[in-house]
């Protein structure tokens, strides 16, 4: 009241003194939320001099000479508007779209991009969305530079891989952090980024944001550098991607439906370099010459196709003085032909070009005391692969209330379940002896097409353990389904204290359950194999080499037994995540005289992530026989012996708590300077209370050139606007989730003993202690600007950034005397740098038709500069690469290919420089410059190019991606020996097969058994021809990513069908590469075939109707 | 009204954002299920992982004269067998191990053996604290077992990696081991490897201050801990190794009691298969087994018709008869050898490979080999040994003849048929004893050696495929040969400095003072290229 009084008087006293000026005076309220405008512009009209900006309240005033009679009222990223002198004048401005959005949203803090100093990209979601892709992370991809996102598998629920400016550790995530609508979205289990290409099915529910319906996405903000994220400081290394949903809006009533229509295209073989039947059996009949297709051998063999089946016919005797096959060469050739004319195409077999639908309705509605927004979907998808359904549904309400004018309540709450249907299949281990990575038992249709010959008849029965095997019966009888359910409730409040402060708290509940229930049916083969060969008309021999038969220590005289008599496998796995948030900030704005404007912002947090895995594995459940488990008491027994678990229960606790403050001040609006610092506690790393507290901090600038008095004169109309940033920060990351030991870490054991008699259970040292443990860190130094160039019809965004990340965790080589020699500490640093452009221009613009172009263009190089790295041979030559000193995070090297010998094996040369076939030693580690490096396996250049033409109410969108800079190891098709299983890629139409062939090809020869027999270890020479420099491809793509024709029906018509507006829209998503390396030979860059719950991005059409009434 | 409503907002906002008060105890929740060492019973379980999970068969057989080159002319017919692993190779010319670091290499037993000692420690420090709490807890059977197995870890580093102890005087000069008595709490220490006798006097405190601490009611498996007789067995042992003939025999009498043959195995029994003989061999209601200890390790796939066997020399060591025997030593009955082809040398039940299933249905996990670290056998030729150096002759004897009675040996055996069988020429068996050299003050008279050859011999037999055999080589600076491949004969002397196993590399690349090796590798092990 006195402010106002005071403002009155002095209101009188100017216009005492200055009696030719009126005063004019109001409000600047945006159209988009109904709030005041802080800053905006204004100055009269043919007066360029007089103007002033509106205050924290949106309130303005001004003297206007008496001859004047207009005021233009301008903001960034609004619609400039003229309007009469008067006071008390209501001005509401329309937000102009093709200008970059105004408002930073941090996720905790909404910053006016004019005070904002850090790298950040806005997108709207329905720009960005990808119609028929549930999953909205996977739309990111090509959207902002900087940002790359890698489709290691296309299966629902699998995230893909996201990098903010490339990695930010060598044994960590790298993963963003996710926050929506103001709260963390931790992921439901803790997945590294390696295993995300995996195929397990814990990958099914990797993604934090499945649940999230992608219609009820406003926007992404994504942070990039460390004055954008270090609000999130010791979380924030790897970048921050900020969602925010829809809202309701004060005036608005509507109702909207959206419907999409997805079908997608099977894989044909044409794509693939695969052998048809006819080509395969010329190899089996290579193989049986050099005698490995031999009866007595193939006929037991635990896998057998078609010559297994032969053989096994010929042995079966019908009783009637017949046999299953007559042994005779002409029966024989005639069973083998059928074979050779079968072709079969396993794609069609299992895969379907089923219609997947999504089904989106949402309510929004608002007063000016209350405002809400709710939304229902459904998507089903019957599965573009036998045995993958999928069906989602969502909900998701948001609603506030004006207790008071200053006092606002809001309720979020979203739900999310869904159920799918995949493959059965073992997760990928690890076999600790050997070191080889592998899925003991793997159904996935996918790899199952490219790995199986074209010659078996997917009707009949073959051998796989040593039971009947046929895929279609296999997927049927044999599937994991997942049921996963995911809630949010979430309140805040907001009270504006007083004209400027602002105090906001927040709480949030997330929980997340899954159940993960892998059917093994009865008459599976998986669970068949556990009975091969105990029954007495089997082969005997079976008994003895069936490695899954148990045969009782206590027992001397005990014959193998199964110890599933009857029955399948029933293994349930539940994971959940409870997270708890909690926060309350305050943020105060003042300007002073117009001219100094300040900010400050502050707040705590404390949040808590439970997370746990339950698992049990039920043997003999009948699934025939009315569900009634029939266990046998010795798989107990045995289970003890081998030191093998049938339940599990385990969990782990999160706890933080951070402080954190942020001030900005700005001049003018035309210099800014911002510190923002952080200070974090977690119990990631263990009780020590010495490692658990850490700082982080921001410095930043920006200059606003346009603001310059001299900007205009100088520059007129070619450059509209210039803002220069600059920011240094500290960055942390917890470092990877196994490192947890500030303090000895005691885990519980039953140590393995040889019967169950004498077994105990124990503790064990997990981790010692390591006092100097801490959180990994980043500097990053960002230079930014943005350029908008003749009235902005050209805008351009360009960053460059120099990291140094340091405190990574390594692995650290010591004495060893502590009872750890390689142990995980903070060793490790790297170096990284980047630059991002974004350009977009406005081609052409005109009542009707408008042509917009987005040119994104980012790079990203890393070094890792400080690691004691003992990688061994078969570390750097696997796929996904390694860490090595002097090159980036992840680097693939190759075993040097040195020509096939006059047999037709391969050669190399070795860490002693000499050329050898055998005499690789995979271990090695001492000298490893005998390997040849290819080349990064994450790309260094990513980005896109999109064209949007539109023409009334069409509009058609083509849109590019492309990746360059890495390079892909190819699948690993060779072998010392093949069975009659095998599937061979067209390759080996060069391989060798005549002395001389040496010369014209570098495809090796289909090993002979002699040859097998004199080379000790041949499998060695093809194991280092799979990673040999014969075979390593680019990764670098182009991809057509989208093509979609949307059209808006025009107001006219809808006015009779009493709709708001109705749009249409066709959309091809991943229709081809326009580039890729001609050796790929049809292998997508992107995806890893690993085989299990993984499949590639299916090319697919969808049709989009969206509704509004 | 308006200053209530106030009132109230502003109370809900400062009692949140000053709502983290005790931030320190929320934050002291553990990241997961671990646990702290805060009971008795902990520090009890915790002792269950304090014996190393490593097998020193592997480096202490290949480097002895219990294992032979089949590729070489040794071994009558020419082979061109490959290596289980390359480790193999480098083991057997007495070379560091580099191409290896998983179960069986060096650096598996130098980290587990730490990690072993680690653990004790840790149990250690905690009795201390819980003392401290509470003075009236009982932790002593945990103190005593921890101290063995520290004194335990240490035992098989130094006689692994150092030189054999020598005496007093002399052990001061040759590198020992760390000996270590807490835990690590930092990533990179340097640590002094002082010398043998005093990695000897410190095994000695701890096993003398832990020994009478045992009670054997405290384990619910007592044969795999160090119960009170595998203590004993352990003290008797080491005092061999240092020659405290007294203590030997005061250990050793403890463990075998009055009557040793009613506490030796019993070889008499027959079994169906080699797994049952396998899983006999260890069984815990064996009186004769002390200790029984579950390694890792894939020792049991050497045999499978690679280049490195028990065959020519050694197996002859074994077969070429005895004192009381000719032929194969009686107690390995039919069914103890198997063989994967004869002419590839043999194996036996006690290194079967019993397999650890991480996941089943995978069919992957851990392979073990279970030693029978202590038995009443192995104590009862330590008594006799430390017998004949107190100048007990007959008492010596006497135990080695109770040991053949228990092996199956039906003729009896006395002074004068040892005497005509150890020195008559058996180059495999009797092999020339340079512990003098060693030691001034360690004399094996001519009166004493056949005996004392004897003992080896029931030595080597009774602890094959263990290891022992290679300590009892350095004990006695006993010099053996290795033929290498056609052509090479190499020579271990008896102060050869490659009797003590280079440290592993990654240790030494970290600076822990390496063993001193005066040659460079021969690499006469490589594998030659194929002509294109």
């Amino acid at each position: 009241m006195k402010n106002f009084l005071t403002a009155f008087l002095l209101l009188l006293l100017v216009n005492c003194a200055f009696g030719q000026s009126k005063v004019a005076s109001g409000i600047v309220i945006s159209d988009d939320d109904k709030l005041p405008i802080i800053g905006a512009t204004i100055t009269v009209v043919g007066e360029t001099a007089i103007g002033t900006v509106t205050d924290m309240d949106g309130k303005f005033q001004l003297n206007v000479p008496e001859k004047r009679i207009f005021l233009l009222v301008s903001y960034i990223g609004m619609k400039s508007t003229e309007v009469a002198v008067g006071s008390a004048i209501r001005v509401v401005l329309k937000s102009d779209d093709k200008q970059l959005g105004e408002i930073v949203v941090t996720g905790m803090q909404r910053v006016d991009k004019r005070l904002f100093t850090g790298a950040a990209t806005k997108l709207d979601a329905d720009n960005v969305k990808l119609d028929g892709v549930a999953d909205v992370s996977r739309a990111l991809e090509g959207r902002s530079a900087g940002v790359s996102v890698q489709n290691v598998s296309g299966t629902f629920g699998s995230a893909p891989k996201i990098r903010v400016r490339g990695a930010t550790s060598i044994y960590g995530n790298s993963k963003p952090l996710w926050v929506v609508d103001g709260v963390v979205m931790e992921d439901a289990l803790d997945i590294s980024s390696d295993d995300l290409s995996s195929g397990n099915a814990e990958t099914l529910i990797a993604s934090s944001i499945a649940g999230l319906n992608a219609d009820d996405i406003e926007s992404f903000q994504i942070l990039k550098d460390g004055s954008a994220t270090s609000i999130y400081g010791a979380r924030a290394m790897a970048g921050v991607i900020v969602v925010t949903t829809k809202k309701g809006k004060a005036g608005v009533s509507k109702i909207s439906y959206s419907g999409e229509f997805t079908s997608r295209l099977k894989p044909s073989y044409s794509d693939f370099n695969i052998s048809n039947s006819q080509e395969q059996m010329g190899i089996y009949k290579e193989m049986e010459e050099k005698g490995w297709l031999e009866f007595t051998s193939v006929a037991q063999a635990a896998n057998t196709g078609v010559y297994g089946k032969m053989y096994r016919l010929i042995d079966q005797y019908n009783g009637d003085g017949t046999y299953g096959l007559e042994n005779a060469t002409v029966a024989k050739n005639a069973f083998l032909r059928e074979a050779e004319f079968r072709n079969t195409d396993w794609f069609d077999i299992l895969f379907q070009n089923s219609l997947t639908q999504n089904h989106a309705v949402s309510i929004s509605s608002g007063t000016e005391k209350a405002r809400y927004y709710s939304s229902i979907s459904v998507m089903s998808d019957p599965g573009w692969t036998k045995s993958s359904s999928v069906s989602r549904y969502t909900a998701n309400t948001n609603a506030s209330y004006d207790i008071f004018k200053n006092f606002t309540v809001t309720l979020l709450s979203s739900g999310s379940y869904r159920k799918q249907r995949a493959p059965g299949t073992l997760s990928q281990e690890i076999d600790v002896v050997s070191g080889e990575v592998k899925r003991e038992f793997d159904i996935n249709p996918y790899s199952f097409a490219l790995n199986t010959s074209r010659t078996l008849d997917p009707n009949e029965y073959y051998r796989r353990n040593y039971a009947d095997f046929n895929i279609i019966h296999e997927l049927n009888n044999n599937y994991i389904d997942l049921n996963v359910t995911d809630v949010k409730f979430q309140g805040e409040l907001n009270w504006k204290i007083i004209k400027g402060l602002e105090v906001n708290v927040l709480g949030a509940l997330k929980y997340q359950t899954s159940t993960q229930e892998h059917n093994v049916k009865d008459h599976s083969n998986q669970a068949e194999a556990y009975r091969a060969g105990v029954l007495p008309y089997e082969d005997a021999t079976i008994r003895e080499e069936n490695p899954l038969l148990y045969t009782d220590p206590d027992n001397s005289e005990a014959l193998p037994e199964s110890v599933l008599p009857e029955g399948g496998i029933y293994t349930y796995t539940n994971h959940t995540m409870k997270g708890i948030d909690f926060r309350s900030t305050f943020n105060f704005n003042k300007d002073f005289n117009d001219l100094h404007i300040v900010n400050i912002f502050g707040g705590a947090e404390t949040s808590a992530v439970d997370r746990g895995k339950v698992w049990f594995r039920g043997w003999g459940y009948q699934y025939d026989n009315g569900g009634i488990p029939f266990y046998d008491y010795n798989i107990f027994k045995q289970g003890k012996e081998e030191n093998t678990d049938y339940y599990g229960n385990t969990w782990t606790y999160g706890r933080n708590v951070a402080f954190f403050a942020s001030g900005t001040y700005s001049f003018n609006g035309q210099y800014t300077i911002n510190a923002t610092g952080r200070y974090e506690g977690s119990n990631k790393l263990g009780k020590s209370r010495s490692a658990r507290w850490l700082p982080t901090w921001n410095i930043s600038g920006a200059w606003n050139a346009h603001e310059e008095n001299w900007f205009n004169d100088v520059f007129m109309e070619t450059v509209t606007n210039a803002t220069f940033k600059l920011s240094y920060s500290l960055t942390a990351d917890r470092g990877p989730s196994f490192v947890t030991n500030s303090n000895a870490v005691f885990l519980s054991t039953n140590p393995w003993r040889p019967l169950a008699s004498v077994a105990e259970s124990g503790l064990y040292i997990d981790g010692l202690e390591n006092s100097e443990l801490t959180y990994e860190k980043k500097h990053e130094l960002n230079f930014g600007a943005d350029f908008g160039f003749l009235s902005n019809r050209i805008n351009l965004t360009a960053d460059v950034y120099f990291r140094q990340n340091y405190d990574l965790i390594g692995l650290a080589y010591t004495q060893g005397v502590g009872g750890e020699i390689a142990k995980y500490a903070n060793v490790a640093s790297m170096n990284s740098n980047g630059y991002e452009f974004s350009l977009t221009t406005k081609n052409f613009v005109s009542k009707d038709f408008n042509w917009v172009t987005d040119f994104i263009f980012s790079g990203a190089e890393n070094k890792i500069t400080e690691l004691d790295s003992r990688s061994n041979v078969i570390d750097l030559i696997s796929g996904s690469g390694y860490a090595k000193k002097g090159y980036p995070v992840r680097a693939l090297f190759s075993i040097p290919f040195a020509g096939l010998t006059n047999e037709g094996l391969p050669t190399f040369t070795n860490e002693n420089g000499e050329v050898t076939i055998t005499d690789i030693n995979f271990q090695e580690y001492e000298n490893l410059n005998f390997l040849k490096y290819e080349g990064p396996t994450d790309p260094t250049i990513t980005g896109s190019l999109g064209n949007t033409l539109s023409w009334k109410g069409f509009k058609l969108n083509v849109f590019l991606t492309y990746s360059f800079g890495n390079v892909v190891r190819l699948d690993p098709i060779f072998s010392e020996r093949y069975s009659d299983l095998s599937s061979m890629p067209k390759e080996f139409k060069n391989r060798w097969v005549i002395p001389g062939d040496e010369l014209i090809t570098t495809i090796p020869v289909i090993a002979s058994k002699r040859q097998y027999q004199n080379h000790e270890n041949l499998s060695y020479a093809y194991n280092a021809y799979n990673n040999s420099t014969e075979r390593i491809a680019k990764g670098d793509f182009v991809r057509m990513k989208e093509v979609s024709l949307s059209y808006n029906i025009s107001k006219d018509w809808l006015e009779k069908l009493k709709v708001n507006n109705l749009a249409l829209k066709v959309q091809a998503t991943n229709l081809f590469l326009i580039y890729a390396d001609r050796k790929l030979n049809g292998q997508d860059p992107e995806f890893f075939n690993s085989g299990g719950v993984a499949t590639p991005l299916p090319k697919q059409f969808t049709f989009t109707i969206s509704m509004g009434i | 009204m308006k200053s209530y409503k106030r009132t109230i907002i502003t109370s809900i906002v400062l009692t949140s954002l000053f709502v983290n008060v005790s931030c320190d105890d929320y934050l002291d929740t553990m990241p997961d299920n671990r646990t702290t060492l805060n009971s008795p019973k902990k520090i009890s379980q915790l002792l269950v992982s304090a014996y190393p999970s490593a097998n020193i068969s592997v480096l202490a057989e290949l480097s002895s004269d219990n294992f032979v080159d089949n590729n070489s002319p040794e071994v009558s017919t020419a082979y061109n067998l490959a290596s289980f692993e390359r480790m193999h190779d480098e083991v057997f010319a007495w070379e560091p191990v580099v191409s290896s670091t998983d179960d069986d290499s060096p650096f598996y037993v130098w980290e587990q053996c730490y990690k072993a000692i680690a653990t004790a420690n840790h149990a250690l420090e905690a009795i201390s604290e819980l003392k401290n709490q509470d003075n009236t807890l009982d932790l002593d059977a945990q103190k005593g077992e921890a101290l063995l197995c520290r004194a335990y870890g240490h035992f098989i580093l130094v006689n692994i990696f150092s030189q054999a102890y020598k005496d007093e005087q002399s052990s001061k000069n040759d590198l020992g081991i760390p000996y270590i008595t807490t835990p690590e709490t930092k990533v990179f220490v340097d640590y002094d490897r002082g010398t043998v006798a005093d990695v000897y006097n410190k095994i000695e405190a701890d096993i003398n201050e832990g020994i009478d601490l045992i009670k054997d009611e405290n384990y619910s498996v007592p044969k795999y801990h160090f119960n009170s007789l595998a203590a004993h067995a352990f003290a008797a042992r080491f005092y061999l190794f240092k020659r405290n003939y007294e203590k030997v025999i005061y250990h050793s009498n403890y463990v075998l009691g009055s009557d040793p043959s009613t506490v030796l195995r019993d070889w008499s029994v027959i079994y169906e298969n080699s797994d049952a003989e396998g899983y006999a061999y260890i069984n815990v209601d064996e009186p004769a087994n002390l200790m029984v200890m579950p390694t890792n390790s894939v020792f049991s796939r050497v045999f499978q018709q690679y280049r490195y066997a028990f065959n020519g020399s050694a197996q002859a060591a074994m077969s070429g008869g005895g004192p009381g025997w000719s032929g194969w030593p009686p107690c390995f009955s039919t069914g103890w050898w198997w063989t994967y082809g004869q002419e590839f040398g043999a194996y036996c039940s006690k290194v079967s490979e019993m397999f650890e299933y991480t996941d089943k249905i995978a069919g992957i996990g851990y392979a073990h080999v279970v030693r029978t670290e202590f038995t009443t056998d192995e104590t009862l030729l330590c008594r006799a040994e430390a017998l004949l150096f107190l100048n007990r002759k007959d008492e010596a004897i006497n135990d080695l003849s109770s040991w053949c009675i228990s092996h199956n040996v039906t003729q009896a055996i006395d002074e004068s048929r040892i005497k005509r069988f150890y020195t008559s020429n058996r180059s495999n068996v009797v092999k020339p004893l340079n512990s003098e050299k060693m030691s001034s003050s360690f004399v094996v008279s001519n009166d004493q050696e056949p005996i004392v050859q004897c003992i080896l011999h029931f030595r080597r037999i009774e602890s094959i495929f263990e290891g022992l055999r290679w300590f009892d080589i350095k004990r006695y600076g006993i010099e053996i040969t290795h033929q290498i491949g056609s052509s090479t004969k190499d020579v271990l002397t008896w102060n050869d400095e490659r009797r003590a196993i280079q440290i592993p590399q990654d240790v030494i690349a970290v600076g822990m003072e390496a063993n001193v090796r005066k040659y460079k590798p021969s690499n006469n092990y490589s594998i030659k290229p194929l002509a294109r």
